[in-house]
């Protein structure tokens, strides 16, 4: 019997032209949300063979996550779902994957994880969190997928940065000022509209709890509320009630499997396409060739916006242009492509960065991961890290700088 | 009805605060869930209109009900429903697609 078993797991794949299998097994795609969708594409990428998984996601398994998240069982309720989805992926579809998980809010992430990644699948139930995937996207240069599922609908965004139009161009809703709020230095920003400060409040509430507050509990709707208003009373807003911050920002989208499963199947195809794309150069000869042939014929190509209705049985593709003004991707944005670079003493205390800062910027905050660091007589390497990327920002304007920190020695 | 059915806009009155004018030109809606043979739709909309009064129109034009929030897509722009319809530069005969909007679960 062992005699006429295919010599690799993956021979029926392997036998697909084009198929680079050690393209897929060299890299590591990071996802972003380990819900309906993303436990789908970390199935499906295990499946293929994919070499590392980076999987982040801050919440626990709800009772409700069973009816379509195939990675966790009752059992698993109230456990954290990157830890239960990364003993699942290798008891059940691949023992050989490495796979880092961190329960932690994207915004925490440290930013080394990212500089390891290859494709940034974006899986998450969001638009704040997305946001924030798009604007490092986009600063890191790395290419992102991003899913977006609500009951019948599901739509995929292929972010090749620079190419394709990235979340924030012409963003539908929230408008332009919410832009602003959620590019990942922002959220420590000034609110223009009400609604900033009932995001505000969701940012300040999960950094207090390192968790999402639940829609279902009494007190932390309250707290929520009381966070948001606060924030309304400081900058003149008018005040929320349970409801409306309930609706505006805990809203469940309704979910169905087979549309999640649709729009994964879509996404993690479009995820080993861009990896194809973008190692071509380290292709296998021949696969290489057919690509190349392929590309010149536009019989391969990565629509920059997917859209499947469930309802019609349709999909769709459109190709998005960037927007010159975007706020992220943009001419006027933030994000330059050679980031200045400011040495400091790792040992020195914070305040002489603040000082030299103010001196030659002209600007009076520190952002770092969406937090303000407040200046006290902590030493630098008590909030940073070499190769960190902080965010200059001051009351007086809306432009930002950002710099990266480089320690001495 | 046909494709071709041109529905003039008779509720809207066109005018906007700045303007005060009504320039009607025809506009394409394209909504790409329809087989192909049906999924373009003419009507005459108010150039110096908002794009939020050519989401309605295009809602009317195939019947698209409230419940369904839809978003219109011109040239691969995503056109922001606040926006003036002039600030696209969308001239007689162009092609809106009709798309899915707000969609943001995961
Ligand atoms: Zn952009």
């Amino acid at each position: 019997m062992t005699q006429d078993l295919p010599s690799s797991k993956y021979d029926r794949q392997e036998r697909l032209s084009l198929w680079d299998q050690h393209i897929v097994e060299d890299s590591v795609i990071l996802i972003a949300g380990v819900g309906g969708t993303g436990s789908e594409v970390a199935k499906n990428l295990a499946l293929l063979g994919i070499g590392g998984l980076i999987l982040v996601d801050v919440d626990t398994i709800e009772f409700s996550n069973l009816n379509r998240q195939m990675l966790f069982k009752e059992e698993d309720v109230g456990k954290k779902k990157v830890e239960i989805a990364t003993k699942r992926i290798r008891e059940r579809f691949n023992p050989d994957i490495k796979i880092e998980s961190y329960s932690n809010l994207l915004q925490n992430l440290p930013q080394r994880i990212f500089h390891k990644v290859d494709i940034i699948a974006g899986c998450v139930d969001n638009f704040l969190a997305r946001q924030y995937l798009n604007a490092m996207a986009v600063e890191l240069k790395i290419p992102f997928i991003d899913s977006a599922t609500d009951g019948y609908f599901g739509q995929i965004q292929y972010i090749k940065p620079k190419d394709t139009a990235c979340l924030a161009c012409e963003t539908p809703q929230p408008p332009n000022e919410t832009r602003v709020l959620t590019a990942p230095c922002t959220l420590v920003g000034v609110p223009r509209v009400r609604e900033h400060c009932a995001w505000k409040a969701l940012y300040e509430f999960s950094t207090i709890h390192e968790r999402e507050p639940i829609d279902t509990s009494a007190e932390d709707i309250a707290e929520l509320t009381k966070l948001a208003n606060n924030f309304a009373y400081e900058y003149n807003f008018g005040q929320f009630d349970e409801k409306q911050l309930l609706q505006l920002i805990l809203f469940h989208v309704p979910s169905l499997i087979t549309v999640n499963a649709v729009v994964s199947g879509l996404q993690s195809q479009e995820i080993i396409k861009s990896l194809f794309l973008e190692k071509k150069d380290i292709m296998k000869e021949r696969e290489r060739k057919i690509l190349e042939n392929l590309l010149k014929a536009h019989r391969f190509r990565i629509p920059s916006f997917i859209i499947y209705s469930a309802l019609t049985g349709t999909i769709n593709t459109f190709d998005l242009v960037p927007d010159p003004s975007c706020l992220v991707c943009g001419q006027s944005n933030t994000v330059v492509d050679s980031i200045q670079i400011v040495t400091v003493d790792r040992k020195s205390r914070f305040g002489s960065l603040l000082d030299t800062i103010r001196e030659e910027h002209n600007k009076d905050y520190v952002g770092f991961r969406g937090n303000l660091i407040i200046p006290d007589d902590g030493i630098i390497q008590k909030f940073l890290s070499d190769g960190d990327r902080i965010t200059l920002s001051s009351l007086a304007d809306d432009e930002e700088i950002r710099l990266q920190i480089k320690f001495l020695n | 009805m046909s494709k071709k059915d041109v529905i003039w806009d008779s509720t809207s009155t066109g005018k906007t605060p700045d303007s005060g004018i009504e320039k009607m030109i025809k506009i394409r809606f394209k909504d790409p869930q329809l087989p192909p043979d049906q999924n373009i739709r003419e009507k005459y909309i108010n150039i110096n209109g908002t794009v939020f009064q050519a989401i309605t129109a295009a809602r009317d034009a195939f019947n698209i009900p409230e419940v369904v929030p839809i978003a219109l897509l011109f040239k691969g722009r995503r056109m922001n429903p606040s926006n003036n319809l002039s600030s696209y530069g969308i001239e007689q005969n162009a092609i809106l697609m009709i798309v899915p909007d707000q969609i943001k679960g995961g």
